[in-house]
């Protein structure tokens, strides 16, 4: 574990969000653009030179998500949300996702295409 | 009529009506009730049944129906942190307000909740055609794309059956 990391986060990391069952669309197979409304912002953790496993292994100890996604910072930027690194002292890595510099609040559009650029790298099923 | 209400009634009509999804017949099981007459009492999905909505008349479902309202009624269990990030309970009212909303559909959507406390109510018919309604206690957020054409607004819940009307359209 780095001992500290940059404030910036650079457009080539990856965020990851843990998907619980609830909010999995089994339909397609894929996350509901709902994971990505939240009031106080959209918790995500940033990968800060960290493999893919490593980041799906700390979520998964967690909690019990039957999906993790992930979304490249240049992507989330491309859609004109913000990344914000707010690091915890539970969790170094925690990262959060506004719709914007000054609104925190994701609207419908954003909150899917958000979806749509994200990958699932971990699937339960 | 309330939520909890519309739950049972669903339920019980469940149990008499069965809505084959592979022709538009409807097969009918232990009453002599007439099932169109009574879903007309209801108000739920009565031109769905003999409707051409979305270029077929079979899409309406009472098993999907009841599925939904199944699931919107468990998320009265769902405690704070239920997603894993601080998120908090979905409110009874807005669960109540679902219930009613979807059961006036004459397609069934998905139901989801989401972490600030509302209910996400979306349809997917392929990339370009889909409805995604977020559920608040005032105001309906919907952001929707038919034929490409794509739309975001909020409209007070009071608008609830115009938007049903459209959506049914």
């Amino acid at each position: 574990m780095p001992d500290k990391m940059l404030p910036d986060i650079s457009s080539e990391e990856h965020l990851f969000r843990g998907v619980p069952r609830i909010q999995w669309d089994f339909q397609h197979n894929r996350p509901s653009s709902a994971i990505f409304k939240d009031s106080k912002g959209v918790s995500v953790d940033r990968d800060y030179k960290r493999k893919n496993d490593e980041c799906i292994k700390r979520l998964l100890e967690l909690r019990d998500f039957v999906g993790v996604a992930k979304i490249k910072v240049q992507k989330v930027l491309e859609i004109n949300a913000s990344v914000f690194y707010k690091p915890t002292p539970d969790n170094i890595y925690h990262s959060e996702i506004h719709d914007s510099p000054h609104k925190i609040n994701i609207g419908g559009s954003k909150a899917q295409k958000l979806r749509d650029a994200s990958e699932v790298v971990y699937c339960k099923f | 009529m309330n939520g909890k209400n519309l739950a049972t009634t669903a339920a019980l009509i469940t149990g008499m009506l069965i809505m084959n999804n592979s022709s538009s017949s409807v097969a009918f099981h232990r009453s002599t009730t007439n099932p169109k007459k009574a879903m007309a009492n209801l108000n739920i999905g009565v031109t769905g049944v003999n409707s051409t909505r979305f270029g077929a008349s079979n899409r309406f479902s009472l098993d999907l129906l009841h599925l939904n309202l199944q699931k919107l009624e468990s998320l009265r269990n769902l405690e704070k942190n239920w997603n894993g990030y601080e998120s908090d309970p979905i409110d009874n009212k807005i669960i109540d307000f679902a219930k009613e909303f979807i059961a006036k559909l004459a397609i069934q959507p998905q139901v989801f909740p989401t972490g600030r406390g509302t209910i996400q109510v979306e349809k997917h018919f392929d990339e370009n055609n889909f409805f995604e309604l977020e559920l608040s206690q005032e105001v309906i957020s919907i952001y929707s794309r038919r034929n490409n054409q794509e739309n975001e607004v909020e409209v007070n819940i009071s608008e609830m059956d115009k938007i049903i009307e459209e959506l049914n359209a």
